[in-house]
């Protein structure tokens, strides 16, 4: 009874990582085209404005009206949009690879065992993708913040201060959950050295 | 493995093929030419059990241990 609720959960969720897996790629593909898009336009017209222009700045409760002359020119916002960009792009395909190992995790489940030996070792390549993963959104948040000090510091009046937090914290929750997960996989692997064993045995 | 199945000996002696001895024990053919040529790791109490009720043997009969060389 259980293993059925086991290989009936795992083809449902096969098919949900395997439909956000596309999404996922989709994302990241449509992306890169309008990164590129936008590029290709900047260059061919560099007085284009990208987006609806950064004539005003939200910092918590306060805004900021831009003077004209000092309103972030195109080619900053590109350089920002391609940061950003570029930190999504990478976590998109972290992320899509986090999906495919779970898929693969789910492949022996299906068949209704668990105990697969490649199981320990997927278990294991995911909580090294969330660390790096968890990393990577650490680095994105110290450079986005220390590239909106930048901006904030030279658009602003000269008499007006605003600190916007820019130093690197390293985040334990990913640490954590990589541990967590080294353990299952360990788990794991005693639970496949002990299915061969029944399978041996007649 | 210094644990060694004589289960073809015994077979031969009671002129019985595979095919026949896994119908009655009730063991798969596969598994059973696995036991045979000493393909397993473990096997049960139960098995066993069978084995020697159709051969009409003793477990001794059928297994043999053999110390390994230095």
């Amino acid at each position: 009874m259980n293993q059925e609720k086991m290989i009936k959960t795992a083809k449902v969720l096969d098919t949900v990582f395997r439909i956000a897996r596309k999404v996922a790629l989709i994302a990241l593909i449509v992306l890169v085209v309008a990164m590129m898009a936008i590029t290709v336009v900047h260059l061919i017209n560099p007085d284009a404005t990208i987006g609806t222009g950064f004539a005003s700045l939200e910092v918590g409760s306060v805004t900021f009206e831009m003077m004209p002359e000092t309103t972030p020119t195109n080619r900053q916002i590109l350089v920002l949009t391609w940061i950003i960009s570029l930190f999504a792009v990478g976590c998109g395909l972290i992320l899509y690879d986090i999906l495919r190992q779970a898929g693969k995790i789910l492949d022996p489940m299906k068949e209704g065992n668990p105990f697969h030996p490649s199981v320990s070792s997927n278990i294991r390549h995911i909580g090294i993708l969330i660390l790096i993963l968890d990393f990577v959104q650490q680095i994105t948040d110290f450079v986005l913040s220390a590239y909106a000090n930048h901006l904030i510091s030279k658009f602003l009046p000269s008499d007006a201060s605003v600190l916007i937090e820019s130093n690197f914290q390293l985040s334990l929750t990913g640490v954590l959950v990589f541990f967590i997960l080294l353990l299952v996989s360990y788990v794991f692997q005693y639970g496949a050295q002990l299915q061969q064993l029944s399978d041996e045995t007649l | 493995m210094p644990i060694i199945l004589r289960l073809d000996r015994m077979m031969a002696d009671r002129k019985m093929s595979l095919n026949e001895l896994s119908e009655r024990v009730g063991v798969a053919n596969v598994n059973l030419s696995k036991l045979k040529n000493g393909h397993v790791s473990a096997i049960r109490f139960s098995t066993l059990e069978a084995i020697c009720d159709v051969l009409d043997c003793q477990p001794g009969d059928i297994l043999e241990y053999r110390r390994d060389d230095p």
